[in-house]
């Protein structure tokens, strides 16, 4: 009998299997440098990304995860995998970014930035997509194409990735956040609500608009290319 | 009547399980129906399958090779 | 129990996006409180009419198994056997059956209306002739049987493979995104029989809830009719 996911997006998704924690803290506290750039380039893209809701200005996220990065070595010995290796990283990132926050006087709560972005009308599509009246009021005035018409190597390609990248990078900071946690990261929703301090609802909110931008930068990088 | 904007803005309450037995009843119609919101739904789903394939390896430069340092340093020293 | 699936090409679900494995093998529902989110979902065959998609298949389920209005949830499920009569062809033959009806009864309203040049003239058209006439002639007549003399023809050209006329902005139709949407067969069926049905509702004289149960009614007769369902109500 298979045990399967019927709704496959709530929820757990698969991800890559990445080498077991303890392998790695072994390797670490051996000094195997291969094994801490590893580690380093795995999680540093999203760390900034989420860095970026607490002190916004992308060069100072940098410098926040390089500082979670000292910390996480000068900890390795007295680490003792209470949390996992995963959760303790995350959350010293949390503290480096909060304590920059504070020097840098940004100290707008997450939880009211969140509120902030999730508020007003926003659909995730344009209204300009849909009848505004009539008898068609609120249906889509555009076709909407599935993308399985298209080769399966646009959808993999690198140059695909690079544009979802960038789409990333645009959204607003509570919104990146919050996508990069559940959708990259692969975060249940409650440990990224815990995480950022932010109200179920307004995860939510947020979640939406994020992959609905992300979505219409795939469209438009696939309508780019049959051009 | 559920519309398609409907549609496009309960998505997410959609896949996060977030609505009521006749909420989704009525949004699952409403796709059964419409082939553009079945196209819209079936993009939601790929966009979040992609975001979770996303591997990526950049990491500012100045940045390895500083960390790179202070990790060979703390070894050197214990 | 046995029952009915509605599956997209290639046996993929349609809300899920989950490919279900070949006939035979069993697929549990995760264990989740609330069974209608996650469970099986099958159907009786009443059930048909509103979940038609590529493929036909009959399934057998097994656990708690919930009936609400022909839609059947229960906790394991597996394939039987694919209904080969519903392929394609009759996908679209169905469709093209719907939109006929949908021509009639506007040609009917168009009538009762007093418009019998036009009825006439739409009367006399084969399905090719109806979706290039009716443009012009819906442009002519007042805005609201313009409308459905447009939507009939926008319904025809779909299930026929046609080309949607160009019309007045003013005349802008939903039926031309659904026609750019990459619709298959199967979601040609569903979408043409429903508007359809809610076009017709709109002339009958019972009303519009009366006019969608009647039409829904001869839909699902058809279908159980074309693909020989023994059980169908």
């Amino acid at each position: 009998m298979l045990r399967a996911t019927v709704s496959s997006v709530a929820g757990s998704r698969t991800v890559a299997i990445e080498p077991a924690e303890e392998r790695i803290l072994a390797q670490l506290r051996d000094g195997d440098e291969e094994a801490f750039c590893i580690l380093v380039r795995r999680h540093s893209p999203s760390m900034t990304r989420v860095a970026m809701a607490f002190v916004s200005r992308r060069a100072v996220a940098e410098e926040v995860v390089q500082e979670t990065w000292l910390n996480v070595v000068r900890g390795l010995d007295g680490f003792e995998a209470k949390s996992s290796l995963r959760t303790w990283i995350w959350v010293i990132l949390r503290n480096c970014a909060s304590r920059r926050a504070e020097q840098e006087q940004r100290l707008v709560p997450l939880s009211e930035l969140a509120a902030e972005e999730a508020s007003g009308d926003d659909i995730g599509v344009s209204p300009d997509q849909f009848f505004e009246e009539g008898r068609w009021a609120g249906m889509w005035s555009s076709g909407v194409a599935p993308w399985d018409d298209l080769p399966e190597e646009r959808l993999l390609s690198s140059e695909l990735q690079a544009a979802l990248l960038e789409a990333l990078d645009t959204l607003p900071r509570m919104q990146r956040a919050v996508i990069t946690l559940r959708d990259v990261e692969g975060w249940p929703p409650r440990e990224v609500c815990e995480y950022l301090g932010v109200a179920d609802g307004n995860q939510r909110v947020l979640l939406h608009r994020a992959r609905a931008a992300a979505r219409a930068a795939i469209e438009r990088y696939l309508e780019e290319g049959t051009r | 009547m559920v519309t398609c904007a409907d549609i496009v803005k309960l998505v997410t309450d959609y896949n996060e399980g977030r609505m009521t037995p006749a909420e989704r009843r009525r949004f699952e119609e409403h796709v059964a129906i419409c082939p553009p919101c079945r196209s819209f739904l079936a993009q939601m789903r790929t966009t979040v399958e992609l975001l979770g394939e996303l591997r990526e390896e950049d990491v500012p430069p100045d940045m390895e090779e500083h960390l790179l340092t202070a990790f060979r340093d703390w070894k050197r020293d214990t | 129990m046995i029952a009915y699936k509605f599956l997209s090409a290639d046996r993929v679900g349609l809300f899920s996006g989950f490919r279900w494995p070949e006939p035979g093998i069993w697929i549990d529902a995760e264990g989740k409180a609330d069974s209608r989110v996650s469970g099986i979902h099958a159907l009786s065959a009443e059930g048909l009419l509103d979940w038609i998609d590529d493929e036909l298949w009959t399934c057998e389920l097994a656990g708690i198994v919930e009936d609400d209005r022909h839609v059947l949830v229960a906790e394991r499920g597996r394939l039987l056997e694919r209904v080969e009569a519903w392929d394609e062809s009759m996908a679209l033959d169905f469709a093209r059956a719907c939109a006929a009806r949908g021509r009639e009864q506007v040609v009917e309203a168009l009538r009762l209306e007093g418009h019998e040049d036009e009825a006439q003239e739409l009367g006399g058209c084969d399905a090719e002739g109806f979706v290039k006439s009716a443009p012009g002639l819906a442009a002519q007549l007042p805005v609201e049987i313009g409308g459905l003399v447009l939507m009939a023809a926008d319904t025809t050209a779909i299930a026929e493979g046609l080309r949607l006329e160009a019309r007045r902005p003013a005349l802008k139709s939903h039926l031309e995104a659904v026609a750019a949407s990459g619709a298959t067969p199967g979601a040609i069926a569903a979408n043409v029989a429903f508007v359809v049905a809610h076009s017709a509702a709109g002339l009958h004289p019972a009303g519009y809830e009366a006019g969608v149960a009647a039409e829904r009614a001869w839909q699902r007769d058809r279908l159980a009719e074309r693909l020989g369902l023994a059980d169908a109500a």
